[in-house]
């Protein structure tokens, strides 16, 4: 064993010399598309369904912009762009928009794409029986109807500069009526939409295969197929990226993502994130309905220690609710900073024992993550029970607010509002931890009120203000969707929803 | 022959199968109902709010009590109803029809690979016994014994797929898509299984092995100058398998509960990995299907090994007492 170590060095680093050359050699002519090919991608569990009605996962949005495009979509740095819809356009009082549709577009069984589909996929959404996770994202939608043949007008009950990237996600994706009438409540299986490729075979629990759209708007894809196949196990995803039976994962893991660096031999995409963790704070639980309990728990956090031990130091360390990809990320003042000597003080001025009740995912990363937090805490004289929960247990306690603290996480939203207005608005309907100030209130609703970018970016400044003030959410880190590649995979853009749009990637092999 | 002992404990059999599986399903209903969380919750994701989550458990029947919707489970199963899945509204039915066949074929490869394994060592190991290639293999077995499957199979998917990419790490190619390529996509889960399963084996045998080639048969066959081939594989495999055949009975439960951790580890869409899924989704149903088809499994394997005692010992067959 010990003498075979060195020839196999030997032998290593020889293909390392020879896998340098071939990359070298493929960068030259890395310009003109191949044709053809079949692209696998794993997700961390099976679809549900291929109804955008019942997405909500990650992976399910994957597969979403697989089969169906977008009204909007965003670029990389998280602007709102045009899709199958050319142009939005809002009224000066953000009360009503215009979508004007893209002419060429088909749905992939034929079927036309025009105003009256689009009114049809909204009513579908909003219609209260379908159940779709997405509802609460057109919740200010008064009114829909089609002005002319590609033209539809949407009328708002309240401003809604929030709406346009809502529908560059779930809320935007547009479905066949043919087919949603020819397939009824069976459609989930079928899935039929004017996205670059259309489902060919699902095969449950094992994979799904799409083909390529041959009526796309766009040129048609590069690949044959791409085949999502559910792998639920972090280590199989790396490890069969490595013996080359997978092309991309998806939202890999940290501990993956540093080896993929140091090994160099598969392309780490990196889009940013829209997406923080954080610990959520009930403020009308016990102790910490306390402003000095709350920055005591804040000044006591070192979260440069936390990264490093959690993420090994992969994400960014976060002070607002604002990914990379919004634009008031990272736009605050004052959010409390390390500084174990004010918590231990603000302890001490609280003069009560603090007993903390920390709620988690009963998952092992976040059992260390609520660990190193309970260490840090118990420097600043507080002390922490942490309670692990079932996942679907943790939604419903915080859904119930039946919890002090608790760790959590949001996926974020194309837009700011996305990320705060729900949650801190004292009418928000998932406002979880129980914020009710007035101040919060008006700003937010404010945000909703203007598309003027550099006024919004002011009032979420304000709003990442008021939060760091209040400190109903401890902010830990953002949260990267980073995906791992296969070097032969081409064209793929970065964008800080992290997931791919593959119309123009293609293999070089 | 007198078929009435075969007869009387087929018609015990049945009524164990009956018991078996009432009590393992209202088990499995009554423990699913003290899981944390609920299927409403699951379906509904992390922005629903509380209303939503009432109404849906108001639609999905979760508001009656235990008792009766395992009453009206039980009812429609009977018929062979199992329901649908709340999740992906798949009949429960069609779900296990399409992912038993992929368990079962891992079993029997996990059996095959085992035995093909164990069989040979374990004669070698009796007729050899206290030499050194007994104690290689008891070390072997000891090491294998002791760790757990799903270390076996990340330690066989880096040697095997990563670093000598002789198998796909992951995944699973139908047998409609090519015998070869199936059984291609199989090999590594099943050998996983199968060198969990293999120290059990190889041991038992061994030891009945050395007990039967110490009996007088044994002598009068060398006696009459047989060949060791002829005494170990003629003489004396047969009546040292009693205990093989029943462990390998009782270990096809075993490997159902070996399939769940398998299958989820190398993506194999079979009743393990649905069960799995099924169990984090709040998914009664499915959970409640793949419990009765396991539970009637393991009843009527236990019947068949019943069986095979019969054609392996003379006894048994003919109801003598001993």
């Amino acid at each position: 064993m010990a003498s075979s170590r060195p020839f196999a060095f030997k032998v290593s680093m020889a293909a390392a010399a020879i896998g340098i050359a071939l990359l070298s050699a493929t960068a030259l002519r890395a310009a003109e598309p191949k044709q053809g090919g079949s692209l696998s991608i794993s997700l961390e569990s099976d679809l549900p369904t291929l109804d955008p009605l019942g997405f909500a996962s990650f992976n399910d949005r994957e597969a979403g912009l697989i089969l169906y495009d977008t009204l909007l979509d965003i670029d990389p740095k998280g602007n709102v762009v045009p899709n199958i819809a050319e142009k939005i356009e809002a009224s000066p009082d953000v009360m009503s928009f215009k979508l004007t549709l893209r002419s060429g577009v088909t749905f992939s069984d034929g079927t036309a794409y025009d105003a009256a589909a689009v009114v049809k996929n909204f009513q579908r959404i909003m219609d209260p029986k379908n159940r779709c996770r997405c509802v609460s994202d057109l919740s200010t939608i008064d009114k829909i109807e089609a002005t002319g043949p590609l033209e539809v007008s949407i009328k708002m009950k309240t401003p809604s500069a929030h709406f346009p990237a809502t529908l560059a996600d779930v809320a935007g994706m547009v479905v066949s009526p043919t087919a949603v009438e020819k397939y009824g409540a069976d459609f989930g299986n079928h899935g039929v939409g004017a996205g670059p490729f259309k489902l060919k075979e699902w095969q449950r629990g094992a994979q799904v295969v799409f083909e390529r759209n041959p009526t796309y708007w766009r040129k048609p894809a590069h690949l044959d197929e791409v085949v999502l196949r559910p792998m639920p196990d972090e280590q199989t995803r790396y490890a069969s990226l490595k013996a080359g039976n997978l092309d991309i994962v998806m939202n890999a893991a940290a501990r993956d993502v540093l080896d993929a660096q140091q090994q160099k031999r598969f392309q780490v995409l990196n889009p940013g994130s829209l997406a923080t963790n954080f610990v959520q704070i009930n403020m009308g639980a016990p102790d910490v309905s306390d402003i000095r309990v709350r920055q005591a728990l804040a000044y006591s956090l070192d979260r440069v220690a936390y990264n490093k031990a959690i993420n090994r130091g992969l994400y960014k360390i976060a002070n607002t609710p604002f990914g990379t990809g919004l634009f008031p990320h990272e736009q605050v003042d004052g959010y409390p900073s390390y500084d174990l000597a004010k918590a231990k003080k603000l302890v001490q001025d609280y003069g009560k024992p603090i007993k903390i009740k920390l709620s988690i995912n009963a998952a092992p990363v976040s059992t260390l993550a609520a660990q190193a937090l309970q260490q840090m805490w118990k420097k600043a004289g507080i002390e922490t029970e942490i309670i692990p929960l079932e996942q679907v247990q943790l939604v419903r306690a915080a859904a119930t607010r039946d919890y002090q603290v608790m760790l959590y996480r949001w996926a974020g939203g194309a837009d700011p509002d996305k990320n705060v207005h729900q949650f801190f608005h004292s009418k928000g309907t998932v406002n979880r931890v129980n914020f009710n100030n007035p101040e919060m209130d008006k700003l937010l609703d404010a945000g909703r009120a203007t598309t003027d970018q550099a006024e919004r970016l002011k009032i979420y400044r304000q709003v990442n203000n008021l939060l760091a003030k209040e400190l109903p959410y401890l902010f830990l880190t953002y949260f990267d969707n980073i995906s791992l590649v296969n070097p032969a995979v081409k064209g793929l853009t970065p964008i800080p929803d992290g997931l791919l749009r593959l119309h123009s990637v293609w293999k070089d092999k | 022959m007198s078929f009435g002992p075969a007869m009387r404990r087929i018609r015990s059999q049945i009524l164990t199968l009956i018991a078996v599986v009432f009590a393992a399903t209202a088990l499995t209903f009554a423990v699913t109902e003290i899981l944390p969380g609920d299927a409403a919750v699951a379906i509904l994701g992390d922005t629903a709010t509380e209303a939503d989550i009432q109404s849906l458990r108001q639609e999905l029947g979760l508001e009656r009590p235990l008792v009766v919707r395992y009453a009206d489970w039980l009812g429609n199963a009977i018929t062979g109803d199992l329901g649908r899945s709340y999740r992906t509204r798949e009949s429960i039915a069609v779900m296990i029809g399409q992912r038993l066949p992929v368990t079962i074929e891992l079993i029997i490869l996990t059996q095959i690979i085992a035995l093909g394994l164990a069989v040979p060592a374990g004669i070698i190991a009796a007729y050899r016994n206290r030499s050194g290639v007994d104690h290689a293999l008891g070390s072997v077995s000891i090491g294998l014994l002791s760790m757990p499957a799903f270390v076996i199979g990340i330690g066989l998917i880096y040697t095997l797929s990563v670093a000598l990419g002789w198998f796909p790490a992951s995944g699973y190619v139908r047998p409609s898509d090519g015998i070869i390529a199936n059984l291609h996509s199989m090999v590594l889960p099943a050998l996983t299984l199968a060198l969990a399963e293999f120290p059990v084996y190889m041991r038992l045998l061994r030891a009945d092995m050395i007990a039967t080639l110490q009996q007088d048969f044994i002598l009068v066959a060398r006696a009459k100058g047989l060949g060791v081939r002829d005494i170990l594989i003629g003489h004396a495999l047969r009546p040292s398998s009693l205990s093989l055949v029943t462990v390998i009975g009782i270990n096809l439960g075993r490997l159902v509960g070996g399939a769940v951790i398998i299958e989820t580890l190398f993506a194999i869409p079979g009743i393990g990995q649905m069960l799995v899924n099924a169990v984090y989704q709040h998914d009664h149903f499915a959970i409640q299907g793949v419990v009765l088809v396991v539970a009637t499994g393991f009843v009527l394997i236990n019947l068949a090994v019943d069986m095979a005692y019969a054609l392996l010992d003379p006894r048994v067959r003919h109801g003598v007492d001993s």
